[in-house]
């Protein structure tokens, strides 16, 4: 999939990743590639700064830990974040319905 | 201790932190940066060594796969640590003053032949008020950007920040007051934007053309004019000569219109190097629609 194109969604995608509970960097990024079957593959180093605009501004939380004698810091979703996902999660599919519909839609009078 | 296994077992990784650092080490969150950039590189390395992939070749592929560290250091660096919402304000604004202190600039490039001694029209103290205030809001309007510069190097409002703050509002005090001294402001301006572009050097908004335009050939510039001002407009001025003309018309107007163009490069820059999309915290229903 194209990168541009998918750096538009990456809040939602991030979002909605997290909602099922706290992930490190590495396994958000490895977990958007798995739930997208590999099609959502992007330069790792750009989800930090998503993930850093997204606690900087609420949406999620971070905590540290260690891991094998280094530091790994969690992110997990906040309240604000639950709602941020269902809000972002409404609108795409919205969107998505709608550029379906205009897909689908056969010029009239149909020649078929 | 974590650093030196690093070094010793991962040094592909540590080169790449290497090369991150100058970029982030001014943050107050910058060790958390580099512990965490670290983890995630050291997690992919481990993965494919654990697929059978020899170290060397799982450190290439998982370093290749992270990012060009100068654009990945530069995004990370473009998010504030953090609760510090003076990092969020000035960098949000920061490029739209970039371009406005260009326009600001450029006016005051075409105003300041007017403003002197009746050389291309009658003097008139309007002309002069003008071109002093031109001046005044371009200074106000770079300074934005030369402090988000600094906020960005930094992380923080910091005491750097706060010289180039008061040398800024010195500069613009000095313009209003006194705009015909020119070794005032000029030089006001001058320490500000040689601080401001030494502190941001390694940053990714200003590294190549910004730095070589403002940190170098402007300053430079502005040092000859001034020196020339000594011995065009000293007490020995001949108004009216063919040098006054040169400095008034061509120089000076020239030395407005270099600090525009560095204005311009860094706006382009912040604008590229701005992290996607709208800021979530005052984003509408959503993205898809809107874009």
């Amino acid at each position: 999939m194209n990168r541009e194109a998918l750096k538009g969604h990456l809040d939602l995608l991030i979002l909605s990743v997290l909602a099922d509970g706290p992930l490190h960097g590495y396994a958000v990024i490895d977990e958007l590639r798995t739930r997208s079957s590999e099609v959502f593959d992007l330069a790792e180093g750009t989800v930090y700064p998503v993930l850093h605009r997204l606690e900087v501004a609420g949406y999620l939380s971070s905590e540290w830990g260690a891991v094998s004698g280094r530091r790994r810091r969690s992110y997990r979703l906040t309240r604000a974040g639950s709602a941020r996902l269902e809000q972002q999660r409404a609108s795409w599919q919205l969107f998505s319905a709608s550029v379906n519909t205009v897909l689908r839609r056969k010029p009239w009078p149909s020649s078929a | 201790m974590a650093e030196q296994r690093i070094s010793i077992e991962y040094p592909l990784i540590r080169q790449y932190l290497v090369a991150v650092d100058p970029v982030i080490r001014h943050r107050t969150d910058a060790q958390d940066l580099r512990d965490e950039l670290a983890d995630h590189l050291i997690e992919a390395v481990e993965r494919l060594r654990a697929t059978g992939v020899d170290s060397d070749t799982a450190e290439r592929r998982s370093l290749s796969r992270f990012g060009e560290p100068a654009v990945i250091a530069g995004l990370i660096n473009a998010i504030p640590a953090k609760g510090n919402t003076v990092h969020t304000i000035f960098n949000r604004e920061a490029s739209f003053f970039a371009f406005v202190a260009a326009i600001l600039w450029t006016a005051a490039a075409v105003s300041i032949p007017f403003a002197q001694d009746n050389l291309v029209a009658a003097w008139t103290q309007g002309a002069y008020v003008t071109s002093v205030l031109l001046i005044g809001v371009a200074i106000a309007a770079s300074g934005v950007v030369l402090l988000s510069l600094n906020v960005q190097v930094s992380g923080a409002f910091d005491s750097i920040a706060g010289i180039v703050a008061t040398l800024l509002g010195l500069a613009i005090v000095a313009t209003l007051l006194f705009g015909w001294f020119l070794f005032l402001w000029l030089g006001l301006l001058i320490a500000a934007t040689a601080i401001t572009m030494t502190r941001a050097r390694a940053s990714a908004v200003t590294t190549g053309a910004p730095t070589v335009l403002l940190g170098y050939v402007w300053p430079v510039l502005t040092l000859l004019v001034l020196v020339a001002a000594i011995f065009v407009t000293g007490p020995a001025q001949n108004l009216g000569s063919a040098a006054i003309i040169v400095f008034d018309v061509v120089a000076l107007p020239l030395v407005f219109l270099v600090y525009a163009a560095g204005n311009v490069l860094l706006g382009l820059r912040m604008r590229a190097l701005m992290p996607h999309g709208t800021a979530p915290h005052d984003a509408g229903p959503g993205p898809f629609i809107t874009a």
